[in-house]
């Protein structure tokens, strides 16, 4: 086998966070730790997002497709999908937030907003509304707190 | 009137008052901004038409919109760090991550040594999976778990059943 050496400098661009309404989210989902766990090591993908992405509507992190939620244009909140059924649950996406740029951290954070399952084609009014609502609590709180 | 409310029970009216005016503090030391979105939750759990996930997720984020939680000082939690702390703290969460690890281990090793046999680059075994040649690197390096769908395309790339890539022993937790 050839060795590219590409991957030896991969690293995470990004930390990943979870806010509180986000576990709420996956405990109601999910009974079994292992499903938890799971879904963690999914959404920690994350971490490789690349800058360059940002631009584009959709695109792939890792193996996983992520896309912007339309609804909430130039919010910067996506949606990337797990292909895998967790727990008996399919369909699952998780909710992410990229936060804006801080100089007092060493690297800029992805927020998870929430974990789902999606049973329809398009997010309903009122899931938007709280996810625009969980993004605005994190920009209040954590990003204004370290501006 | 000697009768206090203690000797008589508990007055739920007494209780919710008590509740009510903890929850309106907090209500009215926050921001303009967040009382606003409360609110915006608020009539998603009254609204009869909302699903009951739907609400759920509106009190969800009604409860960190007035009760912070912090971690460390800080909003949220570290998906890395919690995966640390985790394990240091359950012996259960501990089993699970080893097995999650022996599996991917498992399949590092596996693709590794059926790549070397087919003498097949990172950067061909992407381009069979319709993945980017960093996520294969990614995966190998066991960086990230992989997806179910994404063993079944490498398996396919290299010409063996998923079985022989993926091992399928799932310990309960």
């Amino acid at each position: 086998m050839a060795t590219e050496g590409v991957g030896d400098s991969l690293s995470g661009n990004f930390f990943v966070r979870a806010f509180r309404p986000a576990f709420d989210d996956v405990h109601r989902l999910f009974d079994r730790t292992r499903d938890k766990i799971e879904v963690r090591r999914h959404a920690l993908k994350l971490r490789y997002w690349p800058e360059s992405l940002t631009a584009e509507a959709s695109g792939q992190v890792v193996d996983l497709d992520w896309s912007w939620i339309r609804s909430l244009e130039g919010l910067k909140v996506g949606e990337s999908r797990v292909h895998d059924t967790i727990g008996g649950q399919d369909n699952l996406r998780i909710i992410f937030f990229v936060g804006p740029p801080n100089d007092r951290l060493p690297m800029r954070c992805i927020w998870i907003l929430s974990v789902i399952q999606k049973s329809r084609q398009d997010f309903s009014a009122n899931q938007i509304r709280v996810f625009r609502a969980r993004r605005t609590l994190v920009c209040e709180r954590f990003h204004q707190e370290w501006s | 009137m000697a009768t206090t409310t203690r000797s008589r029970g508990i007055d739920p009216e007494l209780m919710t008052s008590r509740m009510f005016a903890q929850v309106f503090q907090a209500y009215v030391g926050c921001t303009e901004e967040t009382q606003r979105l409360i609110r915006d939750m608020v009539e998603i759990v009254n609204d009869p038409s909302a699903t009951e996930d739907e609400q759920l997720m509106a009190c969800s984020t009604i409860a960190e919109a007035l009760f912070p939680s912090r971690h460390g000082g800080h909003l949220g939690v570290d998906l890395e760090e919690a995966e640390r702390l985790d394990a240091e703290r359950s012996r259960e969460i501990r089993d699970v991550h080893a097995s999650m690890d022996r599996q991917e281990e498992h399949f590092a090793d596996r693709v590794i040594a059926l790549m070397r046999e087919r003498d097949m680059t990172q950067t061909q075994l992407a381009s069979a999976c319709e993945i980017g040649q960093p996520a294969v690197s990614n995966l190998l390096s066991r960086r990230s778990r992989p997806q179910r769908r994404t063993v079944e395309k490498i398996a396919k790339a290299l010409g063996v059943e998923a079985s022989e890539i993926w091992p399928e022993g799932d310990t309960p937790a």
